[in-house]
């Protein structure tokens, strides 16, 4: 088992990667690896309550993020830095978070045997 | 000492740099002693693997020099198969089962899981993707 | 120690912004590809400055950046190969590309 952090980066929607992260990170949980997610930037914009992905063209991949209880996913961290750019607040999302300082974070991708960014 | 890499390679064939760089990456572990455990085609850059890729005569041929390291080293060239069949990158078995009269990956590329590249990161000393 | 790899220039992508903001003071960053550009920019060579920096020669010469141009920038560049990427991969604990 090895200790696998998931940074996202970009936007919803626009670009397919987070989708395509969000497999990574769901299979890596189910081959029992020790998952910790950080959404960054752009990528906080996931989190938000009531989104309608299929109204810009792209499969509902954020419904999923409820469930990240299910797949053993306990560390889902949050930018601090980038919800206050966009005026967010812990009460916009749509899951439960925890908000991290940069150096939380930092702290996270030292201990992590492997990062992969999306 | 030996140690094993697992490359990942997102960048599509055609439109960026990063998968020549991943090739030139590879190239470099093997010369420097070391061994590539698997080559795993994620993203867009599962178009590496399409034999129907007719680069000019006098451009870099990124397929045929991903085919060249398999051949040579024994590298494994694995794409995801899901990132693939979303980009019209299919097997002759995905072509049968979807019902499509074409094909365009061939060995020594092999169509795989996700999983393929969770266990290969398990067990890799270092994972590096382009 | 880790060390992060960026690919894509800063202007474009904010790969390297996110790749600073959890930068530790004894991580190194390599640029490759059009991230080298960055190496021409005071702003982002300031940001730059507290951490190894390395950078794919073989980028920056394609891109025809020479040593006058870095000369400008005023922070330690290393130019290394690919081969030099390889053992730096190794003596760092882990590699995060963004």
């Amino acid at each position: 088992m090895k200790h696998i952090c998931v940074v996202f980066r970009h936007a919803p929607f626009g670009a397919t990667s987070s989708r395509e992260g969000i497999d990574f990170a769901l299979l890596s949980a189910s081959f029992e690896q020790q998952l910790c997610l950080v959404f960054t930037d752009e990528a906080v914009l996931h989190l938000l309550a009531d989104q309608q992905p299929e109204l810009a063209g792209s499969k509902d991949y954020v419904s999923v993020f409820k469930a990240f209880d299910l797949y053993d996913i306990e560390h889902v961290l949050v930018c601090e830095t980038s919800l206050q750019r966009f005026g967010l607040t812990l009460e916009d999302l749509a899951i439960s978070a925890q908000l991290a300082s940069s150096t939380v974070i930092t702290e996270q991708l030292q201990q992590a045997d492997e990062v992969l960014v999306f | 000492m030996m140690k094993k890499f697992i490359i990942q390679v997102n960048g599509p064939a055609y439109g960026s740099t990063s998968s020549y760089k991943a090739l030139q990456y590879c190239q470099a572990v093997i010369a420097a002693g070391h061994q590539i455990e698997k080559v795993f085609f994620y993203q867009d850059g599962v178009t590496n693997s399409s034999s129907l890729n007719c680069p000019a005569s006098d451009e870099v041929n990124l397929y045929q020099l991903w085919l060249r390291l398999a051949n040579e080293h024994n590298v494994p060239l694995i794409n995801c198969v899901s990132a693939a069949l979303r980009r019209g990158v299919l097997s002759q078995q995905d072509a049968y089962e979807s019902n499509k009269a074409h094909w365009n990956v061939d060995a020594p590329f092999v169509m795989g899981g996700l999983g393929e590249l969770v266990t290969g990161i398990e067990q890799a000393d270092r994972f590096v993707s382009f | 120690m880790i060390l992060h790899h960026v690919q894509t220039s800063a202007l474009n992508d904010n790969a390297l912004a996110v790749c600073l903001r959890f930068c530790a003071p004894q991580d190194s960053i390599v640029l490759s590809s059009d991230a080298v550009i960055a190496l021409l920019d005071q702003q982002w060579l300031n940001k730059l400055k507290p951490f190894n920096i390395m950078a794919l020669a073989d980028d920056v010469a394609a891109r025809g950046l020479t040593e006058k141009h870095l000369a400008a920038s005023s922070i330690a560049i290393n130019l290394i190969s690919m081969n030099e990427f390889v053992a730096q991969s190794l003596t760092h604990q882990k590699v995060i590309t963004w």
